[in-house]
């Protein structure tokens, strides 16, 4: 089954309820998923959580999908929308605690792999959050240009102009941590 | 420019500045120093690097309680529609039959007599009279 394309797997699910096909396109994106919406949100955990629950509107909504559109595509919009809910109740929750996230640069350790992760979301987070989502899109997803312009829902001039500012951006960004840290990163 | 753009953005998650051929270098230089390209080909992969070792464990997919559709949310092949709509139809036709074949119709005379009589002191009904 792992030879048939994404949408001829949502075909087969759809059309015979073969939810093999459906674990298919599961087990193969569901990593994936959580870690763009892990570092769409600054929270790995949050993340994962945020890919099973959009992997259930996925289950729900499946009779919407065209198979002649692209899955990964549309499971990406539905994933964004899905961030962008929890991320309204999120802020609601803030606002009423009264508190802000704060990330504390000056307590890493240049060797642990938590730290690395944190300063990496430390870079991603000096950026606006359409450059963020484009850089992950491209270079931690894999995603084509074309592909990340579906899914944002702009040109494909829009987005190499958002990758290009995003990674001088995240050089700067990065060029003072290698000062502050003798190098490392 | 416009194609080398896009390969220009996949060259940076594949191949170091000493990595490109000739033609790949003249063309990148056009456009930023060796430095910059260097910088962001080492960016670019240590975020990969990070983003790979990041262990996730993948939770498993219980279909039972996701396969839970609202009713209305419910899709239903279209033979089913056609059938609900052939179904209800026939019954609006037998019902509006049953009614019309059962309607009891009021009988209207077309000639009424009057039946009236005027009272007078020999017809006026005796329970009515009053003796004082």
């Amino acid at each position: 089954m792992n030879h048939l394309t994404d949408e001829e797997l949502m075909t087969q699910f759809l059309d015979r309820n073969n939810t093999k096909a459906f674990e298919v396109l599961y087990h193969k994106y569901f990593v994936m998923l959580a870690k763009y919406l892990g570092w769409l949100s600054g929270n790995m955990e949050l993340g994962k959580d945020i890919a099973q629950s959009t992997f259930l509107k996925v289950l729900h909504k499946s009779y919407v999908f065209n198979t002649k559109k692209s899955f990964k595509v549309w499971l990406y919009v539905i994933a964004k929308n899905n961030w962008l809910n929890e991320q309204r109740k999120l802020d609601r929750y803030t606002n009423e605690e009264n508190t802000e996230p704060s990330i504390e640069e000056d307590v890493f350790d240049t060797n642990n792999e938590a730290d690395q992760l944190q300063r990496m979301n430390v870079v991603l987070n000096t950026l606006s959050e359409l450059h963020r989502e484009t850089f992950v899109l491209k270079y931690l997803d894999n995603l084509s240009i074309q592909e990340i312009a579906e899914t944002m829902d702009c040109s494909e001039g829009t987005v190499k102009s958002r990758l290009f500012y995003a990674m001088k951006n995240m050089r700067s960004k990065m060029k003072e941590f290698k000062t502050e840290y003798n190098g490392k990163f | 420019m416009g194609n080398f753009e896009d390969r220009l953005f996949e060259l940076f998650s594949h191949k170091s500045f000493e990595e490109l051929t000739l033609e790949e270098k003249q063309e990148v230089l056009k456009v930023m120093t060796q430095q910059e390209y260097q910088e962001n080909y080492q960016m670019v992969h240590e975020f990969k690097n990070v983003n790979d070792g990041i262990s996730m464990a993948i939770p498993p997919l219980e279909l039972k309680s996701e396969k839970k559709v609202l009713f209305l949310e419910q899709s239903i092949p279209i033979y089913k529609a056609a059938a609900a709509i052939v179904i209800g139809v026939l019954l609006s036709i037998s019902v509006q039959f049953f009614i019309t074949q059962n309607s009891k119709e009021i009988p209207i005379k077309q000639e009424v007599t009057k039946q009236s009589i005027p009272l007078s002191e020999e017809n006026y009904p005796k329970g009515l009279v009053v003796n004082l």
